[in-house]
């Protein structure tokens, strides 16, 4: 198994990078990385008006991309993401999240954040989020892909994102400060605590790894992609 | 005289543009979020458009649920059957046929929409 770090990158590049990894898999790679500039990233069965404010993500400086996984939209600020590929998992996707998401509740558990997970891709510690994560299985490779909240600015979040009623919106801020919740480590001691977890629960070490040229070239491809407006304003 | 058929034809061609274009949009919480949009002639779906933050696999197939759609009668056991038989072929998480059938029915005015 391969250890990946790519450190920070803008929101096309980290999902052309994860998908330039699915098409190439071998041997299953655990990517960690983080955004730069801040993101929100969307699923990909969203709708982009219906779920972002367009205007305000510029004003922020803030990247918006949609996802190659489904689920729902991310504010990604102050988190770690990691993404994970491989060839070897079994039919039921259930199954694979729980898998996959115990590596990362065991290293976590090593820095002191006891969680759990909780179907069907959200992982809890007292009862509130921490991370989301999300699965595609495409060319007989499956890709997960999830954010661990480091820190939470739910505020600026419903800046960029668009709530049904802004009458409701105050209520909605109060509920998600109530469920949501960082979990106050460094990036880097994430970062660390992760890949220890993934080489305990799966039993191997990571060998670090580099992006290889064709990785890269397939990653900046898909990046065009990922900016593009067809692709972003698809649904 | 003239003037007189030229305006019943023009409510004829109102009428016909209103019925065939009745559109509408639901917002449905099963485990995931469902947001649908519908076209319908007040009997059978023209379109619908089928947005959440739930998971398909593949996801492609997508497109393939909403043109399938077309032409399905706004019926609970018409459109229940069509999506269950749809989801028998791929993997849907974070909705039922039952869920997403509601969201149509609400999005087009069969049935009500919750408070």
């Amino acid at each position: 198994m391969k250890l990946l770090k790519t450190g920070f990158s803008d929101a096309y590049l980290n999902m052309g990078i994860d998908e330039a990894l699915m098409r190439t898999c071998q041997e299953p790679v655990l990517r960690l990385y983080g955004w730069k500039p801040h993101a929100v990233s969307i699923g990909y069965f969203q709708g982009l008006e219906e779920e972002v404010d367009l205007d305000a993500c510029k004003r922020h400086g803030v990247d918006v991309v949609r996802r190659v996984t489904g689920g729902g939209a991310v504010y990604h600020a102050d988190e770690l993401t990691y993404s994970f590929v491989t060839r070897q998992f079994g039919g039921n996707i259930l199954d694979s999240y729980r898998d996959i998401c115990a590596g990362i509740l065991l290293g976590l558990k090593k820095i002191g954040v006891d969680g759990q997970f909780a179907p069907l891709n959200d992982l809890i510690v007292n009862g509130k989020k921490f991370s989301g994560n999300a699965q595609t299985r495409r060319g007989g490779v499956l890709l997960q892909h999830g954010t661990i909240l480091l820190s939470v600015d739910v505020d600026r979040m419903f800046d960029l994102l668009k709530v049904p009623s802004e009458k409701m919106k105050g209520k909605l801020i109060s509920d998600v400060k109530q469920r949501v919740i960082g979990i106050g480590k460094s990036f880097g001691d994430v970062e660390r605590a992760v890949a220890d977890g993934f080489e305990e629960h799966y039993g191997m070490n990571l060998e670090p790894m580099g992006v290889s040229e064709e990785q890269l070239g397939l990653a900046y491809t898909f990046a065009g992609k990922y900016r593009s407006d067809e692709w972003l304003g698809m649904r | 005289m003239a003037r007189r058929l030229s305006r019943s034809r023009r409510f004829l061609y109102l009428f016909c543009l209103f019925v065939a274009l009745m559109k509408g949009s639901s917002v449905f919480k099963s485990q995931k979020l469902l947001k649908v949009s519908v076209e319908h002639d007040g009997d059978c779906l023209q379109s619908v458009t089928i947005h959440g933050d739930f998971f398909l696999y593949p996801e492609d197939a997508i497109v393939e649920l909403e043109s399938g759609l077309q032409g399905v009668a706004l019926e609970r056991g018409a459109l229940e059957g069509y999506i269950a038989a749809f989801s028998a072929r791929v993997q849907v998480f974070g909705f039922s046929a039952s869920d997403l059938t509601s969201a149509i029915l609400m999005a087009a005015g069969k049935e009500p929409k919750p408070v």
